[in-house]
Protein backbone atom coordinates (compact mmCIF):
# COMPACT_ATOMS: atom_id res chain seq x y z
CA UNK A 1 0.00 0.00 0.00
CA UNK A 2 1.47 3.40 -0.83
CA UNK A 3 1.34 5.81 1.83
CA UNK A 4 -0.62 9.34 1.53
CA UNK A 5 -0.26 12.24 3.47
CA UNK A 6 -2.83 11.07 5.73
CA UNK A 7 -1.10 8.05 6.94
CA UNK A 8 2.29 9.26 7.26
CA UNK A 9 2.50 10.53 10.97
CA UNK A 10 3.37 14.07 10.94
CA UNK A 11 5.81 15.21 13.35
CA UNK A 12 5.30 18.94 12.40
CA UNK A 13 4.09 21.50 14.38
CA UNK A 14 2.34 24.92 12.05
CA UNK A 15 3.85 28.18 13.65
CA UNK A 16 2.87 31.61 13.02
CA UNK A 17 3.51 33.12 10.29
CA UNK A 18 5.27 35.82 11.31
CA UNK A 19 9.05 35.85 12.16
CA UNK A 20 10.15 36.40 14.95
CA UNK A 21 13.32 38.49 15.46
CA UNK A 22 17.02 36.63 16.35
CA UNK A 23 20.32 37.99 17.02
CA UNK A 24 22.94 36.80 15.41
CA UNK A 25 25.63 35.66 18.04
CA UNK A 26 27.88 33.66 15.73
CA UNK A 27 29.23 33.26 13.00
CA UNK A 28 31.35 30.34 11.47
CA UNK A 29 33.21 30.64 7.82
CA UNK A 30 32.49 26.84 7.24
CA UNK A 31 33.78 26.61 3.11
CA UNK A 32 34.21 29.96 0.99
CA UNK A 33 30.42 29.90 0.16
CA UNK A 34 29.34 28.04 3.19
CA UNK A 35 27.86 30.17 6.47
CA UNK A 36 27.11 28.83 9.84
CA UNK A 37 25.10 31.70 12.19
CA UNK A 38 23.96 30.97 15.82
CA UNK A 39 20.91 32.77 16.52
CA UNK A 40 19.05 33.92 19.96
CA UNK A 41 15.88 35.62 19.83
CA UNK A 42 15.66 38.78 20.54
CA UNK A 43 11.93 38.18 22.92
CA UNK A 44 10.14 34.75 22.85
CA UNK A 45 11.93 32.02 21.58
CA UNK A 46 10.26 29.47 18.79
CA UNK A 47 9.78 26.07 19.46
CA UNK A 48 12.89 23.83 19.57
CA UNK A 49 13.33 21.92 16.71
CA UNK A 50 14.37 18.49 15.66
CA UNK A 51 16.89 16.81 13.70
CA UNK A 52 15.91 17.07 10.07
CA UNK A 53 13.79 20.36 10.36
CA UNK A 54 14.09 23.35 9.29
CA UNK A 55 13.08 27.40 10.22
CA UNK A 56 12.42 30.26 7.17
CA UNK A 57 14.74 32.66 7.70
CA UNK A 58 14.09 35.83 6.93
CA UNK A 59 16.58 38.46 5.93
CA UNK A 60 15.28 41.93 6.18
CA UNK A 61 14.46 43.92 2.65
CA UNK A 62 16.11 40.43 0.57
CA UNK A 63 13.03 37.85 1.41
CA UNK A 64 12.82 34.69 3.00
CA UNK A 65 14.52 31.33 2.38
CA UNK A 66 14.30 27.41 4.28
CA UNK A 67 17.08 26.56 5.63
CA UNK A 68 17.67 23.04 7.72
CA UNK A 69 18.70 23.27 11.29
CA UNK A 70 22.68 21.59 11.62
CA UNK A 71 22.70 21.81 15.40
CA UNK A 72 20.70 21.30 18.71
CA UNK A 73 21.09 24.04 21.18
CA UNK A 74 19.49 24.03 24.44
CA UNK A 75 18.25 27.76 25.56
CA UNK A 76 16.36 28.81 22.34
CA UNK A 77 19.38 29.21 20.20
CA UNK A 78 19.31 28.24 16.80
CA UNK A 79 22.07 27.01 14.40
CA UNK A 80 21.81 27.13 11.27
CA UNK A 81 24.69 26.53 8.13
CA UNK A 82 23.88 28.67 4.87
CA UNK A 83 25.39 28.22 1.42
CA UNK A 84 25.23 31.08 -0.57
CA UNK A 85 23.78 30.09 -3.69
CA UNK A 86 22.77 34.11 -4.51
CA UNK A 87 20.23 36.26 -3.96
CA UNK A 88 18.58 35.76 -0.11
CA UNK A 89 21.20 33.04 0.64
CA UNK A 90 23.79 35.57 -0.41
CA UNK A 91 22.50 38.19 2.16
CA UNK A 92 21.91 35.80 5.00
CA UNK A 93 25.97 34.39 4.48
CA UNK A 94 26.90 38.07 4.63
CA UNK A 95 25.25 38.45 8.47
CA UNK A 96 27.57 39.72 11.01
CA UNK A 97 27.14 39.37 14.55
CA UNK A 98 24.83 41.83 16.00
CA UNK A 99 22.87 41.79 12.76
CA UNK A 100 18.59 40.59 13.37
CA UNK A 101 17.20 38.04 11.39
CA UNK A 102 13.75 36.86 11.11
CA UNK A 103 13.02 33.25 11.64
CA UNK A 104 9.57 30.98 11.39
CA UNK A 105 8.81 27.28 12.13
CA UNK A 106 10.57 25.45 13.33
CA UNK A 107 8.84 23.30 10.44
CA UNK A 108 8.71 19.95 8.81
CA UNK A 109 9.36 16.33 9.59
CA UNK A 110 12.63 15.44 10.63
CA UNK A 111 14.89 12.42 11.05
CA UNK A 112 13.45 9.45 12.93
CA UNK A 113 16.00 8.92 15.30
CA UNK A 114 13.82 7.10 17.54
CA UNK A 115 13.06 4.40 15.41
CA UNK A 116 17.03 3.89 14.49
CA UNK A 117 18.00 3.21 18.76
CA UNK A 118 18.85 -0.72 18.63
CA UNK A 119 19.89 -0.61 14.93
CA UNK A 120 22.45 0.28 12.73
CA UNK A 121 22.46 3.45 11.11
CA UNK A 122 24.11 4.31 7.36
CA UNK A 123 23.74 8.13 7.44
CA UNK A 124 24.96 9.25 3.88
CA UNK A 125 25.31 13.30 3.09
CA UNK A 126 26.40 15.08 0.36
CA UNK A 127 27.54 18.55 -0.27
CA UNK A 128 25.20 20.66 2.29
CA UNK A 129 23.50 18.12 2.96
CA UNK A 130 25.53 17.50 5.56
CA UNK A 131 24.03 20.16 7.65
CA UNK A 132 20.64 18.55 8.37
CA UNK A 133 22.58 15.14 9.40
CA UNK A 134 24.66 16.86 11.81
CA UNK A 135 22.02 16.70 14.51
CA UNK A 136 21.55 13.14 14.12
CA UNK A 137 25.52 12.53 14.55
CA UNK A 138 25.53 14.32 17.64
CA UNK A 139 22.78 12.66 19.13
CA UNK A 140 24.34 9.11 18.03
CA UNK A 141 27.45 10.01 19.70
CA UNK A 142 26.07 11.40 22.46
CA UNK A 143 24.37 8.26 23.54
CA UNK A 144 26.42 5.76 21.85
CA UNK A 145 25.22 2.58 23.08
CA UNK A 146 21.96 3.01 22.01
CA UNK A 147 23.03 2.65 18.51
CA UNK A 148 24.27 -0.63 16.99
CA UNK A 149 27.49 -0.15 13.69
CA UNK A 150 26.78 3.72 12.62
CA UNK A 151 28.86 4.77 9.39
CA UNK A 152 28.90 7.99 8.16
CA UNK A 153 29.35 8.45 4.44
CA UNK A 154 30.36 12.11 3.45
CA UNK A 155 30.84 13.45 -0.07
CA UNK A 156 31.87 16.16 -1.62
CA UNK A 157 32.74 18.20 -4.77
CA UNK A 158 36.07 18.89 -3.68
CA UNK A 159 38.30 18.59 -0.22
CA UNK A 160 37.97 22.03 -0.02
CA UNK A 161 34.32 22.02 -0.10
CA UNK A 162 33.96 19.66 2.55
CA UNK A 163 31.35 20.83 5.48
CA UNK A 164 32.34 20.51 9.10
CA UNK A 165 36.02 19.57 8.36
CA UNK A 166 37.28 19.62 12.11
CA UNK A 167 34.18 18.15 13.37
CA UNK A 168 34.84 15.46 10.75
CA UNK A 169 38.36 14.88 11.73
CA UNK A 170 37.28 14.61 15.30
CA UNK A 171 34.79 11.76 14.77
CA UNK A 172 37.26 9.88 12.67
CA UNK A 173 39.72 10.24 15.51
CA UNK A 174 37.19 9.53 18.06
CA UNK A 175 36.29 5.64 16.49
CA UNK A 176 32.89 5.12 17.56
CA UNK A 177 31.34 5.63 13.87
CA UNK A 178 33.23 4.85 10.84
CA UNK A 179 33.07 8.37 8.96
CA UNK A 180 34.28 8.07 5.26
CA UNK A 181 34.64 10.84 2.77
CA UNK A 182 34.75 11.19 -0.78
CA UNK A 183 35.30 13.61 -3.24
CA UNK A 184 34.62 13.97 -7.10
CA UNK A 185 37.92 15.92 -7.48
CA UNK A 186 40.88 15.21 -5.55
CA UNK A 187 43.34 18.02 -5.09
CA UNK A 188 46.88 17.50 -4.18
CA UNK A 189 47.73 16.02 -0.60
CA UNK A 190 44.15 14.13 -0.53
CA UNK A 191 44.49 10.67 0.94
CA UNK A 192 40.97 9.69 1.17
CA UNK A 193 38.82 8.65 -1.81
CA UNK A 194 37.91 9.98 -5.06
CA UNK A 195 34.32 8.85 -6.59
CA UNK A 196 30.38 9.38 -6.11
CA UNK A 197 29.30 8.28 -2.44
CA UNK A 198 28.08 4.50 -3.81
CA UNK A 199 32.11 3.95 -4.19
CA UNK A 200 32.31 4.12 -0.55
CA UNK A 201 29.33 2.03 0.74
CA UNK A 202 30.42 -1.01 -1.42
CA UNK A 203 33.04 -1.31 1.30
CA UNK A 204 30.52 -1.25 3.93
CA UNK A 205 29.54 -4.32 5.55
CA UNK A 206 25.78 -3.84 6.32
CA UNK A 207 23.42 -6.40 7.67
CA UNK A 208 20.07 -5.63 5.59
CA UNK A 209 17.52 -6.82 8.50
CA UNK A 210 18.93 -4.58 11.17
CA UNK A 211 19.97 -1.42 9.10
CA UNK A 212 18.41 2.04 8.50
CA UNK A 213 19.58 4.88 6.39
CA UNK A 214 18.95 8.43 6.64
CA UNK A 215 20.38 10.10 3.34
CA UNK A 216 20.31 13.53 2.53
CA UNK A 217 22.03 15.65 -0.79
CA UNK A 218 21.29 16.33 -4.10
CA UNK A 219 17.76 14.18 -5.48
CA UNK A 220 20.14 12.18 -8.13
CA UNK A 221 22.78 10.92 -4.98
CA UNK A 222 19.67 10.05 -3.10
CA UNK A 223 18.54 8.31 -5.36
CA UNK A 224 21.41 5.68 -6.08
CA UNK A 225 22.28 5.83 -2.83
CA UNK A 226 18.83 4.41 -1.62
CA UNK A 227 19.19 2.00 -5.02
CA UNK A 228 21.87 1.15 -3.78
CA UNK A 229 21.03 0.60 -0.01
CA UNK A 230 18.03 -1.68 -1.09
CA UNK A 231 19.53 -3.75 -3.71
CA UNK A 232 21.57 -4.76 -0.71
CA UNK A 233 18.36 -6.22 0.93
CA UNK A 234 17.81 -2.97 3.25
CA UNK A 235 14.04 -2.03 3.86
CA UNK A 236 12.83 0.69 1.63
CA UNK A 237 10.54 1.65 4.48
CA UNK A 238 13.88 1.92 6.77
CA UNK A 239 15.51 4.40 4.12
CA UNK A 240 14.88 8.07 4.93
CA UNK A 241 15.88 10.66 2.45
CA UNK A 242 15.38 14.74 2.87
CA UNK A 243 13.65 15.63 -0.31
CA UNK A 244 14.56 18.87 -1.83
CA UNK A 245 11.76 20.78 -2.95
CA UNK A 246 11.37 24.58 -3.45
CA UNK A 247 9.50 26.08 -0.24
CA UNK A 248 7.83 29.49 0.31
CA UNK A 249 5.14 29.53 2.63
CA UNK A 250 6.07 26.35 4.69
CA UNK A 251 2.82 25.44 6.02
CA UNK A 252 1.55 23.75 3.18
CA UNK A 253 -0.43 26.38 1.61
CA UNK A 254 1.53 27.71 -1.42
CA UNK A 255 1.90 24.41 -3.20
CA UNK A 256 5.36 24.97 -4.66
CA UNK A 257 6.88 21.97 -2.18
CA UNK A 258 4.09 19.55 -3.72
CA UNK A 259 5.25 16.05 -4.56
CA UNK A 260 2.55 13.94 -5.85
CA UNK A 261 0.22 13.78 -2.74
CA UNK A 262 2.63 14.84 -0.30
CA UNK A 263 4.03 18.94 0.50
CA UNK A 264 7.42 18.66 1.10
CA UNK A 265 7.13 21.56 4.00
CA UNK A 266 5.01 19.86 6.25
CA UNK A 267 4.40 15.69 5.49
CA UNK A 268 8.84 16.13 4.59
CA UNK A 269 11.31 17.23 4.38
CA UNK A 270 12.35 13.60 5.83
CA UNK A 271 10.19 10.64 4.01
CA UNK A 272 11.00 7.38 3.80
CA UNK A 273 11.96 5.40 0.03
CA UNK A 274 8.90 3.62 0.18
CA UNK A 275 7.13 6.28 -0.36
CA UNK A 276 8.79 8.74 -2.25
CA UNK A 277 10.47 6.40 -4.24
CA UNK A 278 7.52 6.39 -7.35
CA UNK A 279 7.27 9.96 -7.27
CA UNK A 280 10.77 11.11 -7.10
CA UNK A 281 11.10 8.93 -10.81
CA UNK A 282 8.53 11.18 -11.96
CA UNK A 283 10.54 13.71 -14.14
CA UNK A 284 7.89 16.57 -13.80
CA UNK A 285 7.28 16.34 -10.26
CA UNK B 1 45.26 -21.00 11.24
CA UNK B 2 42.78 -21.26 8.69
CA UNK B 3 44.36 -22.10 5.09
CA UNK B 4 42.20 -21.49 1.78
CA UNK B 5 42.72 -22.31 -1.40
CA UNK B 6 43.02 -19.47 -4.26
CA UNK B 7 39.35 -20.59 -5.85
CA UNK B 8 38.01 -20.09 -1.98
CA UNK B 9 39.65 -16.68 -2.25
CA UNK B 10 37.93 -16.01 -5.10
CA UNK B 11 34.41 -17.27 -4.12
CA UNK B 12 34.64 -15.08 -1.66
CA UNK B 13 35.15 -11.57 -3.53
CA UNK B 14 32.20 -9.87 -4.87
CA UNK B 15 33.22 -9.58 -8.48
CA UNK B 16 34.05 -13.73 -8.53
CA UNK B 17 30.94 -14.73 -6.48
CA UNK B 18 28.35 -15.51 -8.95
CA UNK B 19 30.08 -17.57 -11.73
CA UNK B 20 30.39 -21.48 -11.90
CA UNK B 21 33.02 -23.09 -9.64
CA UNK B 22 34.32 -25.32 -12.83
CA UNK B 23 35.69 -21.80 -14.58
CA UNK B 24 36.63 -20.27 -10.53
CA UNK B 25 38.91 -23.19 -10.24
CA UNK B 26 40.20 -22.58 -13.73
CA UNK B 27 41.03 -18.88 -12.67
CA UNK B 28 42.15 -19.93 -9.95
CA UNK B 29 44.93 -21.56 -11.79
CA UNK B 30 46.15 -18.21 -13.59
CA UNK B 31 46.04 -16.17 -10.31
CA UNK B 32 48.79 -15.97 -7.33
CA UNK B 33 48.50 -13.29 -4.27
CA UNK B 34 49.66 -9.94 -4.13
CA UNK B 35 50.46 -7.18 -1.76
CA UNK B 36 51.12 -3.81 -1.90
CA UNK B 37 52.49 -1.00 0.18
CA UNK B 38 51.17 2.56 0.56
CA UNK B 39 52.25 4.62 -1.91
CA UNK B 40 53.68 1.33 -4.01
CA UNK B 41 52.73 1.34 -7.83
CA UNK B 42 50.19 -0.98 -8.72
CA UNK B 43 50.53 -0.55 -12.36
CA UNK B 44 51.58 1.68 -14.51
CA UNK B 45 50.08 3.82 -18.06
CA UNK B 46 52.01 2.84 -21.32
CA UNK B 47 53.37 -0.56 -19.87
CA UNK B 48 52.13 -4.22 -20.72
CA UNK B 49 48.79 -5.09 -18.90
CA UNK B 50 49.87 -8.63 -18.78
CA UNK B 51 46.35 -8.86 -16.15
CA UNK B 52 43.72 -7.52 -14.03
CA UNK B 53 44.09 -7.47 -10.42
CA UNK B 54 40.90 -8.10 -7.15
CA UNK B 55 41.15 -6.36 -4.77
CA UNK B 56 40.58 -7.83 -1.13
CA UNK B 57 41.20 -5.30 0.98
CA UNK B 58 42.69 -1.71 1.29
CA UNK B 59 42.12 1.37 -1.38
CA UNK B 60 43.52 1.61 -4.66
CA UNK B 61 44.24 5.27 -6.16
CA UNK B 62 43.44 4.97 -10.13
CA UNK B 63 44.47 7.91 -12.37
CA UNK B 64 46.33 9.85 -14.83
CA UNK B 65 49.89 11.07 -14.79
CA UNK B 66 50.18 14.90 -15.81
CA UNK B 67 53.77 16.24 -16.43
CA UNK B 68 54.43 18.64 -13.60
CA UNK B 69 51.58 17.80 -11.33
CA UNK B 70 51.89 14.21 -10.43
CA UNK B 71 49.32 11.74 -10.71
CA UNK B 72 45.92 12.92 -11.09
CA UNK B 73 43.48 10.59 -8.36
CA UNK B 74 40.18 9.93 -10.88
CA UNK B 75 38.74 7.42 -8.70
CA UNK B 76 38.97 4.90 -5.86
CA UNK B 77 38.96 1.43 -5.85
CA UNK B 78 38.01 -0.64 -2.74
CA UNK B 79 37.42 -4.50 -2.01
CA UNK B 80 35.29 -6.32 -4.36
CA UNK B 81 36.22 -4.47 -6.88
CA UNK B 82 38.86 -4.83 -9.86
CA UNK B 83 41.56 -3.10 -11.85
CA UNK B 84 42.12 -3.27 -15.10
CA UNK B 85 40.03 -3.79 -18.46
CA UNK B 86 43.49 -3.51 -20.94
CA UNK B 87 44.81 -6.89 -20.69
CA UNK B 88 41.73 -7.84 -22.97
CA UNK B 89 42.63 -5.61 -26.11
CA UNK B 90 44.97 -4.94 -27.82
CA UNK B 91 47.40 -3.38 -27.91
CA UNK B 92 47.42 -4.66 -23.99
CA UNK B 93 48.95 -1.28 -22.95
CA UNK B 94 47.97 0.19 -19.40
CA UNK B 95 45.54 2.59 -20.21
CA UNK B 96 45.86 4.09 -16.65
CA UNK B 97 48.06 3.93 -13.11
CA UNK B 98 47.16 2.68 -9.90
CA UNK B 99 48.64 3.00 -6.79
CA UNK B 100 48.06 1.88 -3.10
CA UNK B 101 46.36 4.04 -0.93
CA UNK B 102 47.19 2.07 1.98
CA UNK B 103 47.88 -1.37 2.55
CA UNK B 104 46.38 -3.56 -0.29
CA UNK B 105 45.98 -7.00 -0.84
CA UNK B 106 44.89 -8.46 -4.16
CA UNK B 107 44.70 -11.20 -6.31
CA UNK B 108 46.33 -11.07 -9.66
CA UNK B 109 45.48 -12.88 -12.80
CA UNK B 110 47.78 -13.41 -15.49
CA UNK B 111 46.58 -12.84 -19.27
CA UNK B 112 49.12 -15.12 -20.54
CA UNK B 113 47.60 -17.78 -19.01
CA UNK B 114 43.96 -16.59 -19.15
CA UNK B 115 43.24 -15.18 -22.78
CA UNK B 116 44.38 -18.79 -24.75
CA UNK B 117 42.10 -20.65 -22.18
CA UNK B 118 38.86 -17.97 -23.18
CA UNK B 119 39.64 -17.73 -26.48
CA UNK B 120 39.91 -21.61 -26.90
CA UNK B 121 36.11 -22.15 -24.33
CA UNK B 122 34.08 -19.08 -25.92
CA UNK B 123 31.10 -19.77 -23.06
CA UNK B 124 33.45 -19.13 -20.57
CA UNK B 125 35.35 -16.31 -22.38
CA UNK B 126 31.83 -14.68 -22.92
CA UNK B 127 30.72 -15.06 -19.16
CA UNK B 128 34.23 -13.04 -17.96
CA UNK B 129 33.54 -10.36 -20.87
CA UNK B 130 30.01 -9.50 -19.72
CA UNK B 131 30.66 -9.62 -16.23
CA UNK B 132 33.59 -7.20 -17.34
CA UNK B 133 31.24 -5.22 -19.00
CA UNK B 134 29.32 -4.63 -15.92
CA UNK B 135 32.18 -3.34 -14.27
CA UNK B 136 32.80 -0.94 -17.33
CA UNK B 137 28.93 0.35 -17.17
CA UNK B 138 28.81 1.11 -13.56
CA UNK B 139 32.39 2.86 -13.90
CA UNK B 140 31.26 4.77 -16.74
CA UNK B 141 27.63 5.26 -14.70
CA UNK B 142 29.99 6.80 -11.75
CA UNK B 143 32.24 8.93 -14.23
CA UNK B 144 28.51 10.36 -15.76
CA UNK B 145 27.23 10.94 -11.89
CA UNK B 146 30.28 13.35 -11.09
CA UNK B 147 30.40 15.23 -14.64
CA UNK B 148 26.44 16.39 -14.13
CA UNK B 149 28.69 18.28 -10.71
CA UNK B 150 25.38 17.58 -8.15
CA UNK B 151 27.41 19.36 -5.23
CA UNK B 152 27.66 22.41 -7.68
CA UNK B 153 26.98 25.56 -6.99
CA UNK B 154 23.72 26.11 -9.25
CA UNK B 155 22.37 23.22 -7.76
CA UNK B 156 20.84 24.42 -3.98
CA UNK B 157 18.79 21.94 -1.37
CA UNK B 158 15.70 23.56 0.01
CA UNK B 159 16.27 23.46 2.88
Amino acid sequence: MSATPETVPSRAGRGSMTPVPHRVVDVVHETRETVTLALEPSSDAIAPPVAGQFTMLWAWGAGEVPISVSALVDGGRLVHTIRDVAGVTKTLCASKRGDVLGVRGPYGRGWDVEAARGHDLVIVAGGIGLAPLRPVVHTVLADRSAFGRVSLVVGSRTEQELLFRAELDGWWHRHEIDVRTIVDRSSPGWSGSVGVVTGELVGLSIDPTTTRAMVCGPEVMMRVVAQHLTDRGVAASAVEVSVERNMQCAVKTCGHCQVGPFFACTDGPVLTWDVVESLLTVREL
Amino acid sequence: MVVTTMAEELAAHRFFRLIPAELRERLAGCARNVVFGPGERICVEGTHASGFFAVRSGRVNVGIYVPHQGLQVLETRHAGDVIGFSWLFPPYRWQIDAVAGDQVRAVELHADCLLPYLEEHPADGYLLVRMFAQEMEETIQSTRLRLLDVYGRDRVRHP
